[in-house]
């Protein structure tokens, strides 16, 4: 705690800025990368919003208060940020969030950086008919191992809550893979 | 208070919440078997994608400060210019106005024909505009008026209307 204490004085000194943000930068881009990926599904999608992502986050961070960890609110940031991409695209499509879903997982077919098999493309199905937050939860759970206690702090959501989510997500796809 | 002895005290007093033990069980296995199943999500990344992101992201950066540092059309000076247009207007109307004095011959005739007709004026605050040498009553008995212009002034000015309703 008190390294990232010493670490959020840095980013936020001007003389010190840019080297820490390098550091930030390095240190966090494949995570939120693939938390980004899993939302978004493509990776040109990925790049974009993590990218937005980063800039916002070097924009606000004097406006970073230290109420949670670093890590969590740049998760919720990459979050707001992959799903506000989302709608803007389901706004220009002119369709619903259902049906959103079932345009990513059209395209992830024909998709160039998805290498699934058969068994991947029907567990991405899967998740993909559940609800918003039940994706978030399995996915930061079951592909990033994200604590509970992180996750709390990053949905802002209490742990027996995302437990129970995470467990009835699991089920839910379990049912889907063993089906016909 | 009574110290017990160790021996008495057969339980912790931790509980578990109800079916907890079937429940877990019945979790950790479904978890366990999904694994088994398929535990990577598939997503691949170009070649040296996460190599070459931090120099996009920092030109993406200075591009956008950049951008701020020139401003080509920015809505606080259009505020500014037209704050002073406004003063201008507005000391134009106030002091150009008020330089010019009102004489009688400036009005329309048509406005004081409607002042008349719709202010309320009683005849004694008409009479109190005329001064006493305009009212002195020897302007009628000592002013001789021959009677050829009595007579054209009946002829120009009167019309029959007027004569009639006295």
């Amino acid at each position: 705690m008190d390294n990232e204490h010493h670490f959020i004085q840095r980013l936020t000194h001007p003389a010190s800025k840019e080297a820490a943000y390098k550091e930030l930068l390095s240190l966090y881009k494949e995570r939120l990368y693939w938390h980004i990926r899993h939302i978004v599904k493509s990776h040109d999608d990925a790049d974009d919003v993590l990218q937005n992502t980063f800039i916002k986050v070097y924009k606000n961070l004097d406006n970073f208060k230290g109420n949670s960890k670093l890590f969590s609110w740049m998760y919720r940031i990459a979050s707001n940020e992959s799903i506000t991409h989302l709608n803007k695209n389901a706004k220009r499509l002119h369709v619903n969030n259902e049906e959103t879903q079932e345009y990513l997982m059209n395209n992830l077919k024909a998709d160039v950086y998805f290498q699934g098999d058969d068994i991947q493309l029907k567990l991405q199905q899967a998740i993909a008919k559940l609800p918003e937050k039940q994706q978030l939860v399995f996915n930061m759970r079951y592909f990033q191992d994200i604590k509970y206690k992180d996750l709390s702090d990053i949905l802002e959501t209490s742990e027996g809550a995302l437990k129970a989510s995470y467990h009835i997500a699991v089920k839910k796809i379990e049912a889907y893979l063993t089906q016909d | 208070m009574e110290e017990k002895e160790l021996y008495t005290i057969k339980t912790s007093g931790f509980k578990v919440p109800n079916d907890y033990f079937s429940q877990v069980e019945e979790q950790i296995l479904s978890e366990v078997q999904l694994k088994n199943t398929v535990d990577a999500s598939g997503f691949d990344v170009p070649d040296s994608y996460f190599e070459s992101l931090e120099n996009k992201i920092f030109l993406k950066l200075e591009e956008e400060q950049d951008v701020k540092v020139i401003p080509l059309f920015s809505w606080k000076n259009v505020m500014y210019v037209s704050a002073i247009a406004a003063c201008l207007v507005l000391m134009f109307n106030v002091f150009y106005n008020a330089s010019e004095t009102i004489t009688f011959d400036s009005l329309e005739t048509a406005s004081i024909e409607n002042y008349l007709e719709q202010e309320d004026y009683t005849s004694y605050e008409l009479a109190f505009l005329l001064t006493d040498d305009e009212l002195n009553i020897n302007n009628f008995t000592d002013t001789e008026i021959s009677e050829e212009s009595l007579e054209d002034y009946l002829l120009d000015q009167s019309n029959i209307e007027d004569l009639i309703l006295q």
